[in-house]
């Protein structure tokens, strides 16, 4: 990386921070907006036993939220890029496993969801969309600085801001 | 050791505390800070998910009583083996209608046809064998709602309330992925209807459910009523049959058809 400067890095990372918290503040708003789909969206991966499958739709959509306020509020980047991480992993073995089975469904990674015919299946293109947004958590994950975040803040107000060279 | 090396050694320890310091400061992955940051997403995150669940349980309630919907059935209705059977038994043209309570292109062909349907039970021209089965029973939140819904219409045929019955369960449909009407709301909806006493324990025991059920299953093991759609041929809500032949009546060529064989035009 030599070349590159941490400033510029920081710049790129405060852009991959931001579009990170872009992705679940939309994501899970649009299923927060809509309960209804998102349990039918929930349902349509087959996977969880029913009275599971309700618990699951009333909680995931506050969970994105809740990671997405996290990530932009730049507070403990690093575990919030690895929770990122985590929970992508978990949506696209759920996509994968729909795929794999034959099921004709839609992700609902963004509303919508639910069972669609077998010509309006996308998965390809939902697991590439995951893996972007999974390359955005492993950035953060591997590098979090970033502007515009409190990590900083917290650093130079906390007790561990004795700089030793003064 | 000179006092020069030691000098050197110190400034070394130094820069590298202070390198360790830029570094913490770049991540705040470490430290007493990381510790503190790490907490504030996991309270935040609980925090969020909390208020978040807690407002939505608030914002959907349980639905609003059935709107009681009063049709005015001059025709007789029986039923048998699970199937509400309308209309003279002399009328010479039949209809079949597969339906589930909670399916919205069931409420869409209702909403359509359903005075088209009326029209013709009452002249005597057709008459109307409704299965109603429990194809969407999970699709409510709880699950259910069809097979509950389902096994009411039928105690409503027993108690003589059938077609307003059915038509209320219309009116205002559960959405799929919601709540569905609970056994008070359908038992209250017979009441308002003039349901005798044994509506309520028929509607609230299931008394019809093995029957529903036994319908779903022959109607998705008859090969007559599978229809072609993008996800290959397979029985689907609402299947509608006019004399035995299978009309599809979700296309606008078919709903017109429909309503062709059932006009009094059509009947000799």
């Amino acid at each position: 990386m030599s070349g590159v400067s941490a400033r510029a890095l920081d710049v790129v990372g405060t852009v991959v921070r931001l579009g990170l918290a872009a992705v679940w503040l939309v994501a899970g708003g649009l299923k927060a907006a809509d309960p209804a789909q998102t349990y039918l969206a929930v349902q349509a991966y087959q996977v969880l036993p029913g009275g599971v499958v309700s618990s699951v739709a009333a909680v995931l959509p506050f969970v994105e939220i809740g990671l997405g306020l996290v990530v932009l509020a730049g507070v403990g980047t690093r575990l919030a890029a690895a929770l990122s991480g985590l929970l992508l992993v978990v949506f696209m073995a759920g996509v994968a496993q729909v795929w794999a089975r034959g099921l004709t469904i839609d992700c609902g990674c963004f509303g919508g969801g639910g069972q669609v015919a077998a010509d309006r299946t996308a998965y390809g293109l939902e697991l590439a969309r995951d893996t972007g947004f999974l390359l955005l958590a492993g950035w953060l994950l591997i590098r979090p600085g970033s502007y515009l975040g409190l990590d900083r803040a917290l650093v130079r107000g906390g007790p561990v801001a004795v700089d030793a060279s003064q | 050791m000179g006092h020069s090396q030691r000098v050197k050694r110190a400034k070394k320890a130094s820069q590298a505390g202070s390198r360790a310091v830029n570094a913490a400061r770049r991540s705040a992955g470490s430290g007493r800070a990381g510790i503190y940051a790490g907490l504030a997403v996991i309270v935040v995150l609980g925090v969020v998910v909390g208020l978040g669940v807690w407002a939505s349980r608030g914002r959907t309630p349980t639905l609003a009583a059935v709107p009681p919907v009063r049709v005015s059935a001059t025709y007789p209705v029986d039923v048998r083996d699970g199937v509400v059977v309308a209309g003279q038994p002399s009328a010479p043209t039949s209809v079949d209608a597969y339906e589930d309570f909670l399916c919205p292109i069931c409420d869409a062909f209702e909403s359509q046809h359903a005075s088209t349907i009326q029209q013709a039970l009452t002249a005597g021209r057709i008459s109307v064998h409704y299965h109603m089965l429990n194809l969407l029973e999970d699709r409510s939140n709880p699950p259910g709602y069809s097979l509950q819904a389902a096994n009411a219409g039928l105690c409503a045929a027993q108690a003589g309330v059938f077609p307003s019955y059915h038509a209320s369960l219309y009116a205002k449909q559960p959405q799929e992925g919601g709540p569905g009407y609970t056994l008070d709301q359908l038992a209250a909806l017979g009441h308002a209807l003039g349901a005798g006493t044994s509506f309520e324990s028929c509607t609230r025991s299931g008394t019809y459910d093995a029957q529903v059920k036994a319908q779903l299953s022959a109607a998705e093991n008859n090969q007559t009523l599978l229809q072609q759609g993008p996800n290959g041929s397979s029985f689907g809500t609402p299947t509608v049959l006019v004399n035995g032949k299978l009309i599809p009546v979700l296309n606008p060529t078919g709903s017109a058809q429909f309503d062709q064989l059932i006009s009094p035009a059509n009947t000799p």
